[in-house]
């Protein structure tokens, strides 16, 4: 396994981890921010 | 009917529910409508309904979720009535009163419902402005909605209509017109009541619901932390923009106010930061992404250079190989190398050249015309290609295939090759197939592309030749020699010259000149003309039986092996050579190593029984022996029959079938 294959190899697993990655913020990131709206919601309707 | 009739007929009067701006106002059951009413008397001096039939049009025809409904205008005399929907519920003050508190979501609901309710009322044409927007005129209804009744619709009838003002909840600009049109106070000079109004009105109703203070009047300002610390920062700063004193610092619109309150939650500093940090981690995934994408770049580009080198090293080998006569390890290593880089053409180069070497030339010409030519990978303009056409053309020259030579060296020039020696070469080629002209014509540019004397030369010796004039063609050869410095040159002037020698039957003077190219040049560069020169050595010898050339011959090829030039052909005819020379050991001992270097076949059984025959004529009869000549034959005869299908007969096995009959004959087998 030579320094070029080395390379190669991690730069493809990286940019498949990194687009895996970047497809679950799609979903993950605005559950986040829901479930966080839906808390300050909470606390505010708690604060009075 | 009357007008009280008509009234009495359609609404009966429930009860009495105060007093408003204008007047009485009532609650009341609509008979038709099955329902129950608000009657308001409206402010209506010097107001005519009958000019006011689009005004009154706009009003009756508004219809908004958080809106009562208005039903109907009543002229009772003077007196003008409007008929609304009832809102059930408890208004916001009233709550206030009885201890009621609010959540911050409750507000940010009811913020938006207003402020829809508001943007519906601004974009009438013309617009209707509430005017007097306060918890008094909130209404919760059992649904948990509000509805901001009691507009003021005297104003908006009547445009010279003041509008009123309710201290803690109304506008500057609405204290200024009603109270007093030269106020000392230095808050604009406000020329009418607009939109802005009722926004400033609204901030400063939701201010009082959330902190329970209501402003004290337009000069008043709003305790922000106070504010803040009962809601948050985001919806504080709603409220304290809706209530500035300058109009143009308010919301343009009541549409801008609601968005406002739609977006507060995500104005709060939780939420912000959450947002910040999703950004920053999208942001940190494609730069690495980004990074790792030129780190693929990189590591494709040390691929192929990777690739290169080795196929390079690959090549250095092939050469190595070729230099040392492993010819065998040679074609693995180029199997190897054309397997990494197949369009490069220097692998298939040095296997060419190696095949050349071997004299291997019908093998050389295949390979460059299939392995090379019709090889989809290769591009053909390369100017490798050049020297792989003249491996190709010599090749032709040396099976006498003049005329491909001379189509290979004009596909040669079509791909570049523009040196001087491929011109020589080209001449010598026409020369020899028969275009004498055309030969001169290469020569003289060959001449022009700078064409040493020497090669000039050996050029006019070979056409020379060619033309049948060896006189002139000896004399050109040996002026080659004379002033040659290039021990290449020279090598091809001796042997070439050699070979007319040969020609003309003078065999002496052929192996004289061999010779003296033996001495002269040095042994890298004596290939082929110590093959022409062992040749001439071994028909000397046989011609003349003078074993001096026997001796020499062997001697040559013991350097032929020396050199790692040996091929089977070398040790075959050193076993001829001693055997001839009565050395029958030396010859034995080849013959031995020819079955560890080439395995055993017919020809050394042959060789081994000849030698056995000789060997026993040494001696006198009584001591003569025959078996291992029997055995050597039987074995020689039996594999030369094996192989007879595929091969020509060998005359030297019919000699050797004769003298085992003669000796078998001779009862010395018994």
């Amino acid at each position: 396994m030579t320094a070029g294959w080395i390379l190669t190899i991690i730069s493809a697993l990286g940019i498949i981890g990194c687009l895996a990655a970047l497809i679950a913020t799609i979903k993950i990131f605005p559950r986040q921010r829901r479930e966080l709206l839906e808390e300050i919601e909470e606390e505010w309707e708690g604060k009075r | 009917m009357n007008r009280f009739e008509e009234f009495s007929n359609t609404y009966q009067i429930l009860e009495k529910l105060g007093e408003g701006s204008g007047g009485v106002v009532y609650l009341a059951y609509h008979r038709r409508l099955q329902k129950e009413v608000v009657l308001k008397q409206i402010k209506s001096k010097g107001l005519s309904m009958a000019d006011k039939r689009q005004e009154v049009d706009i009003l009756k025809n508004l219809n908004h979720s958080f809106l009562p409904q208005v039903l109907d205008f009543l002229m009772m005399g003077d007196e003008v009535y409007t008929v609304m929907s009832y809102i059930p519920g408890k208004s916001l003050a009233r709550l206030m009163r009885e201890g009621a508190r609010f959540s911050l979501g409750q507000l940010i609901r009811w913020g938006m419902q207003i402020t829809s309710a508001l943007n519906y009322l601004h974009s009438q044409r013309p617009p209707v402005i509430h005017g007097d927007i306060k918890p008094a005129n909130i209404m919760l209804t059992p649904q948990g909605n509000i509805c901001l009744i009691d507009f003021n619709i005297s104003f908006f009838l009547d445009e010279n209509a003041i509008l009123g003002y309710t201290d803690g909840y109304s506008s500057p600009e609405q204290y200024i017109i009603a109270l007093d049109s030269a106020s000392e106070r230095p808050i604009g000079n406000y020329r009418k009541i607009d939109e802005k109004a009722d926004i400033y009105s609204v901030g400063a109703t939701f201010y009082h619901l959330a902190t329970g203070r209501r402003m004290r009047d337009y000069r008043d300002q709003i305790d922000y932390d106070l504010l803040v610390s009962r809601t948050s920062e985001a919806f504080a700063q709603i409220i304290a923009k809706a209530v500035e004193k300058d109009p143009n610092k308010r919301f343009n619109s009541a549409f801008e106010m609601f968005q406002a309150f739609q977006n507060v939650e995500r104005k709060d500093g939780k939420y912000r930061a959450l947002l910040k940090r999703q950004t920053a981690v999208r942001i940190a995934l494609f730069a690495c992404m980004a990074g790792f994408i030129v780190m693929g770049g990189l590591g494709i580009h040390t691929i192929r250079v990777e690739r290169t080198d080795e196929y390079n090293d690959l090549v250095e080998k092939q050469e190595e190989y070729r230099e040392a006569g492993d010819y065998e390890k040679q074609e693995e290593t180029f199997e190897e190398a054309s397997a990494i880089l197949p369009s490069s053409l220097e692998s298939y180069y040095q296997n060419a050249c190696a095949l050349y070497e071997q004299e291997a030339y019908q093998d050389c010409i295949s390979f460059i015309e299939y392995d090379v030519e019709q090889n989809e990978k290769i591009d053909l303009m390369q100017p490798r290609m050049a020297d792989l056409y003249y491996l190709e053309a010599e090749s032709h020259m040396e099976l006498e295939n003049y005329e491909n030579a001379v189509r290979t060296f004009d596909k040669l020039f079509q791909v570049g090759g523009f040196e001087e020696e491929y011109y020589r070469d080209y001449a010598i080629a026409l020369a020899y197939n028969g275009e004498s002209e055309k030969a001169q014509d290469a020569l003289d540019e060959a001449v022009e592309l700078g064409l040493t004397e020497d090669s000039v030369y050996y050029a006019r010796g070979e056409i020379d030749r060619s033309l049948g004039e060896l006189e002139r063609a000896e004399s050109d050869f040996q002026s080659c020699i004379n002033i040659s410095e290039d021990p290449e040159i020279k090598a091809r002037a001796y042997v070439t010259l050699g070979d007319i020698y040969e020609e003309q039957g003078r065999d002496q003077d052929q192996r004289d000149i061999l010779a003296e190219g033996h001495e002269n040049l040095p042994v890298e560069n004596q290939m082929i003309l110590l093959q022409r020169l062992i040749q001439a050595d071994m028909d000397l010898a046989e011609r003349t039986g003078n074993s001096t050339y026997a001796a020499e011959a062997a001697a040559l090829l013991q350097q032929v092996i020396e050199q790692g030039w040996d091929t089977y052909d070398t040790y075959d005819n050193l076993v001829v050579l001693h055997e001839r020379m009565g050395n029958y050991q030396e010859a034995k001992n080849y013959l031995d190593q020819m079955v560890k270097k080439f395995g055993e076949d017919y020809n050394i059984y042959k060789r081994l029984a000849f030698l056995e025959i000789d060997y026993q004529e040494t001696k006198s009869n009584a001591q003569r022996n025959y078996q291992t000549f029997a055995e050597y034959y039987q074995k020689a005869e039996k594999m030369y029959q094996e192989q007879l299908k595929n091969n020509d007969t060998d005359e030297e096995m019919q000699l050797l079938q004769n003298v085992y009959q003669q000796v078998a004959a001779g009862g010395w087998l018994n």
